[in-house]
């Protein structure tokens, strides 16, 4: 069990085209027993920042610490920490149990305490039926447990699993989600998932740490990143479709604000309390975020309502995506598979003015 | 300028891959095939691009009988899951590679390169070499280098499946608009069904052997040709119960678990039950089509009440894991919904939309005749 601290931390690459600095000022607390997800796109740094927590990649300034003690100059076996990859690296001729017990035989552990362990560990998985079995024998999703069981057993500190997900069917990466959780659950041990799917991260960690261009952007569990996202960047990363940007003019006559979207006919309403902080700010434009499930082809009571111009109308079995045009704005709606508005018509949508976001038009910082 | 036929095509002899599997993509049209990994996806992919030896069948590609004809002399362009990049060269090269094989002009090179580079968002990262650059942009380098070759056929295996969400959205929209795209045929593999659905003008749904099911998305989703279709698309999965049909004075009624799920079925789903000599069925339900009822609420639908057994909030929407009876029973939940695990829930049941199936042999009973 451990801490995990991250103070300042930064990776630099030489490159014959100049430096990269892949990780730049880094600071994280993974609290002890905390699932903590590093989500980002490729290239922004996540996977050099979990090399650096193992041992595999020299820091190249700042300090990691595991309960307080820093470990940049310790192996990655004095850290005590395991981690399972995307490839699942088990070795083919050997069993399930074989390759399960290796790392404690590779300790000198004896074999009456391996075989405990290896019991101990299949049971959590739920793979004791294929102890026996080679890995070519198994499918993907059972190869996966074996690898994630393999660097379980090692009883780590800290338990680092990169993108293992990502190869999986998306039948099998659901019930894998569901399944890790259950075993975080159990085991309580601080547990650090890379990923650049933000729906593995979301249904994942406590917390997710949202990074972009080699820094942290955002630090915070579910509700937070996904209704009070820190930047642009943040909201539309988090949620699918991605959320929609549009550039507006803000029209006040001091009770009712209104933010008209440039070069187009629509207008957005933000609620009270943003339109208080838009005025607070004396802000001329902004940037108005709208996520593609807030507009409705329902209409409740105290509904906004704006048209658009269907331009793509995709069906996706239990919704449709409509990418929309008014002007030269363009954006997307969910809606309801039944719709079957089709290209060049237009469309009424309805939204709630809480569901409007609002960012500043410089520096993209969300305004709460 | 071309269209693909493929003729009773085999691999494998005996657990055959391809089984006389046979298909014909039109020209311009974007074909998606969808199935679960391992299912000869790749395979069937290889066999068109010449990669693999057919066992029996016939590739056509135009007029041609393309079947014996070596594969850079098809006409197809393919890109790989594994990417296959050269990596001793620059993403400027690796994209330009089919481009200098043609013995094109450098300014032609250097526009078609830039502005390919540019839909892919990809082109700050020209001169480095692919171990400089991430996973998700070593596909788009290999997706870009398949773009630019001016091909009779695409085969795409996989394109897009390792982006992250907001460039996979953006790239599905450029499949939908790109005039290179649009031209040929398209052959697309993909495990993604909400993929599938979203950019094939038709798709087929691979099973075991071969196509199970060949149709629009629409058509495909909503009337599934068996459980195994069913299976395939949606997320997450569809909802599969052993029900038998009890029959009263008051008409027919779907039963599960005892009774613990039971309800008198949609009308046209009654009339076909109905008829059926042998009581079991399985029923198909899809998460979005059952909804938990606020305290109090009225239901103008059949409802069951269960228990919370898990609850998972994601982005856009939450799912519930509800046991109800002896079941487990999957809902999708509103984004706003808070769910603590053993809170009592009542379920409403959107029983136009179930789907019914043959315990035996798996096929759709509203499908074919009856």
């Amino acid at each position: 069990m451990a801490r995990v601290t991250l103070d300042k931390v930064n990776k630099i690459y030489p490159s014959r085209h100049g430096d990269v600095h892949a990780v730049q000022d880094l600071d994280l607390a993974i609290e002890d027993g905390e699932f903590v997800a590093l989500l980002g796109p490729s290239g922004c740094g996540k996977t050099s920042t979990l090399r650096m927590i193992v041992g595999l990649e020299a820091i190249s300034g700042g300090v990691i610490a595991f309960d307080g003690q820093p470990v940049n100059d310790q192996t990655p076996e004095q850290r005590n920490v395991a981690m399972a990859f995307e490839t699942y690296a088990l070795y083919p001729t050997f069993t399930v149990a074989q390759n399960l017990a290796f790392p404690l035989e590779v300790k000198g552990v004896d074999k009456p305490t391996r075989d405990e362990k290896v019991a101990e560990v299949a049971r959590l998985l739920r793979i004791e039926p294929i102890l026996d079995s080679f890995p070519r024998q198994l499918s993907g999703g059972q190869q996966q447990r074996v690898s994630l069981g393999r660097a379980l057993i090692r009883d780590p500190a800290v338990f680092i699993l990169d993108e293992v997900m990502s190869h999986l069917d998306a039948h099998l990466k659901f019930q894998m989600l569901f399944e890790l959780k259950r075993i975080h659950q159990t085991l309580e041990r601080t547990i650090v998932y890379v990923t650049h799917d933000q729906m593995e991260a979301l249904a994942l960690a406590d917390r997710v740490a949202v990074m972009s261009d080699a820094k942290l952007q955002q630090f915070g569990d579910r509700d937070t990143l996904y209704d009070r996202p820190a930047n642009t960047f943040v909201a539309g990363f988090i949620g699918e479709p991605p959320t929609n940007f549009l550039e507006a003019e803000v029209q006040d006559d001091g009770t009712t604000m209104r933010l008209t979207i440039r070069d187009a006919s629509a207008a957005f309403v933000p609620d009270g309390p943003r339109a208080a902080a838009i005025r607070d700010q004396s802000l001329k434009s902004v940037i108005v975020g709208i996520r593609p499930q807030n507009l409705h082809v329902r209409h409740d009571e105290g509904d906004e309502q704006i048209t658009a111009t269907v331009e793509i109308n995709e069906y996706q079995g239990e919704h449709s995506i409509l990418s929309l045009r008014d002007g030269a704005a363009e954006f997307r709606a969910m809606v309801p598979p039944s719709v079957k508005t089709g290209e060049g018509e237009t469309i009424d949508l309805s939204y709630r003015s809480r569901d409007v976001m609002v960012f500043h038009p410089e520096t993209e910082v969300f305004i709460s | 300028m071309a269209r693909l036929v493929l003729d009773e095509i085999c691999k494998g002899w005996d657990f055959p891959v391809l089984d006389r599997l046979s298909l014909t993509v039109e020209e311009g049209e974007f074909f998606v095939i969808v199935g679960p990994s391992g299912i000869g996806k790749t395979t069937l992919l290889r066999c068109v691009a010449g990669l693999e030896r057919l066992d029996a069948g016939r590739v056509f590609i135009g007029d041609r009988d393309a079947t014996t004809i070596k594969p850079y002399r098809r006409g197809v362009a393919m890109t790989f899951e594994s990417y296959a990049l050269y990596p001793h060269l620059s993403v400027y090269e690796n994209i330009a590679s089919p481009l200098r094989a043609r013995r094109l002009p450098k300014p032609t090179i250097d526009r078609t390169v830039a502005s390919v580079a540019s839909l892919l968002k990809i082109d700050h990262l020209l001169d480095r070499r692919p171990h400089e650059v991430s996973g998700g942009q070593k596909q788009r380098t290999a997706l870009g280098r398949t773009l630019v070759a001016k091909p009779d056929i695409f085969l795409l295996d996989e394109p897009i499946s390792h982006l992250d969400a907001k460039i996979r959205h953006e790239l599905r929209r450029q499949f939908h608009t790109l005039e290179e795209l649009r031209r040929v045929a398209t052959l697309y593999v993909t495990h993604d069904y909400s993929e599938a659905l979203s950019l094939g003008d038709r798709i087929g749904v691979m099973g075991k052997g071969g196509l199970i099911q060949v149709g629009s998305p629409r058509d495909v989703f909503e009337n599934p040709a068996d459980l195994f279709a069913a299976r395939v698309l949606g997320q997450p999965s569809i909802n599969e119960f052993q029900a038998i049909i009890e029959r009263d004075a008051s008409g027919i009624h779907v039963s599960v678990a005892d009774g613990a799920i039971r309800f008198p079925p949609a009308g046209p789903h009654a009339s076909v039950l109905g008829r059926r000599q042998d009581m079991g069925i399985s029923v198909g339900m899809r998460p979005q089509h059952l909804s938990v009822l606020p305290e109090g609420a009225e239901a103008n639908r059949p409802t069951v009440t269960g228990s919370v057994d898990v609850y998972e909030a994601l982005g856009a929407t939450g799912v519930l894991i509800a046991k109800v009876g002896d079941q487990q029973m999957t809902v999708i939940t509103p984004p706003e919904a808070h769910y603590q695990t053993g809170e009592p829930v009542r379920i409403a049941l959107d029983r136009d939309h179930f789907l019914y199936f043959d315990r035996g042999d798996g096929r759709n009973l509203m499908v074919g005749p009856h």
